[in-house]
């Protein structure tokens, strides 16, 4: 990756990614995709099981190095917050984040677990989290590190209506609040089109773009404007 | 409160096959216990057992370290493990004694020679055990740890450590129950001081006091340091599994 000057945007081009299998045989997993986000702007993957939207914000993150395409991102620090989680079990709340932002002043942390609401949370272990709380802390250390470019792999996999609703609100409030550019996975088209400036659909494996959608004013949409997003989206995938 | 219940049976079995068996070929606890007086008060004791301590102490700390870092080495690196391997399984399969005779030989009959034999015979298990923590590694926590950028010290410390730990106290316990076991025959192969010459000076004069006089202090000491530092080790570097805010 490499920084792309001052406009500080993402511009992901990728032509093909494959995998070996244990077969030996190789599998496609990414056609043609291409797109690009302005600085502070969320883009939303969305497609169904298995068209490498993951495999995507890999690439994007730097963890898949082989591929053809070209991905250039800011120059900065990068913040992935994964599906799993992968919170050091061992180690409080407090000290997760903090083992990732060692410079992060107490009251900044203070105020961070405030807005996600983890105050009474951080002298927990992991394990006694429940899923929704614990992918809020896999937020707050994204957070913590002040990230030029955020990326979020499922952030609502998983979690009840209610949960859902608290955290795409709490995400949608941060990236706002600080001009963070972002870019999500998701299987949730609805919180897609809640959250993101564009929606990138993928076809089904291999995924390749099949259309892009911009949504001006995420975040102030009407819900009748809303359901008719989800389901033109919708009909796109499935077509 | 159980392990006490558990001695004390111990040396009431004891007690009841020194009845049977007669003083000459199994004498009583408290037999024992007089004559353990006797050396302890001569000094003989202390020197004998710190001897074989400070033998033990080393031999465990070199089998440990290098062989925690080599096990480290060959399950992170694929050529390293491929190259390493058949030495292992040489030295895996290798009798203690056949080393311990060979270091003899080669290197003298000193200290170096007795405890790089010790220390080589525990080098493989340790090598091992570790090993196969290093590639039960998780890869999403170094990714993680890549994506957030921990330094190499950190990253060792915090990602790497707590996940070997559980391995590393498997190779400490069985270690410790090895090595000890070890020393002893090194030292009645081939030193002069030390709990296994006595042991040897005691089975040529056919002296079953003084054989159990320097053996059960010895075991005694075994049982403290797995008392207090092996199982509070355990205890400390798994303590987030079952502990509550």
């Amino acid at each position: 990756m490499s920084p792309i000057g001052d406009r500080r945007q993402l511009d992901v081009v990728v032509r093909s990614k494959t995998f070996l299998g244990a077969s030996g045989q190789t599998r496609q997993v990414l056609g043609e995709v291409a797109f690009a986000l302005e600085k502070g702007q969320v883009g939303a993957l969305v497609g169904p099981s298995g068209c490498g939207k993951t495999t995507l914000l890999r690439i994007v993150a730097g963890l898949e190095r082989d591929y053809e395409g070209a991905v250039s991102s800011p120059d900065g620090r990068l913040a992935l917050v994964f599906q799993e989680t992968r919170l050091l079990p061992w180690r409080r709340v407090e000290d997760n984040v903090r083992l990732a932002a060692p410079t992060i002043g107490d009251k900044e942390l203070s105020d961070l677990f405030a807005a996600l609401g983890l105050r009474d949370h951080r002298r927990h272990f992991p394990r006694e989290l429940s899923l929704g709380l614990a992918r809020r802390v896999a937020l707050a250390r994204a957070l913590a590190v002040h990230p030029d470019l955020l990326l979020l792999d499922e952030p609502f996999a998983s979690l009840d209506s209610a949960t859902t609703a608290a955290l795409r609100d709490k995400i949608a409030e941060i990236v706002e609040t600080r001009a963070v550019t972002t870019l999500m996975v998701t299987h949730d088209v609805e919180s897609a089109v809640r959250l993101a400036d564009q929606i990138f659909v993928l076809s089904a494996a291999p995924g390749r773009l099949l259309d892009r959608i911009a949504i001006s004013g995420p975040r102030r949409l009407c819900e009748a404007t809303i359901a008719e997003m989800v389901a033109r989206i919708r009909l796109v995938g499935e077509t | 409160m159980l392990r006490l219940i558990s001695l004390a049976i111990f040396f009431a079995a004891w007690q009841i096959g020194a009845g049977f068996a007669g003083p000459h070929y199994l004498p009583g606890p408290l037999d024992v216990l007089a004559r353990l007086g006797v050396e302890a008060r001569s000094g003989a004791l202390f020197f004998h057992l710190s001897v074989t301590l400070l033998r033990v102490a080393v031999s465990f700390v070199l089998a440990l370290s290098i062989g925690a870092a080599l096990g480290f080495a060959m399950g992170r690196n694929r050529l390293m493990d491929r190259l390493g391997d058949p030495w292992l399984v040489v030295l895996l399969n290798l009798p203690a004694l056949v080393i311990i005779v060979l270091a003899y030989v080669w290197i003298g009959l000193n200290e170096v020679a007795a405890i790089g034999a010790v220390a080589l015979n525990k080098l493989p298990n340790t090598l091992v055990t570790i090993r196969e923590g290093t590639r039960a590694l998780d890869p999403q926590l170094d990714e993680m740890a890549e994506i957030f950028r921990f330094p190499f010290g950190l990253r060792l410390r915090h990602v790497v450590a707590p996940q070997l730990a559980p391995y590393f106290a498997a190779a400490m316990r069985t270690g410790l129950s090895l090595i000890w076991k070890i020393v002893l025959i090194v030292e009645l192969l081939g030193r002069s001081n030390g709990v296994g010459f006595q042991i040897n000076v005691a089975f040529q004069l056919f002296d079953m006091t003084l054989l159990l006089a320097y053996a059960l202090p010895f075991v005694g000491v075994v049982l403290l340091i797995e008392t207090f530092l092996v199982r509070p080790f355990e205890q400390h570097v798994s303590h987030w599994r079952s502990s509550s805010t």
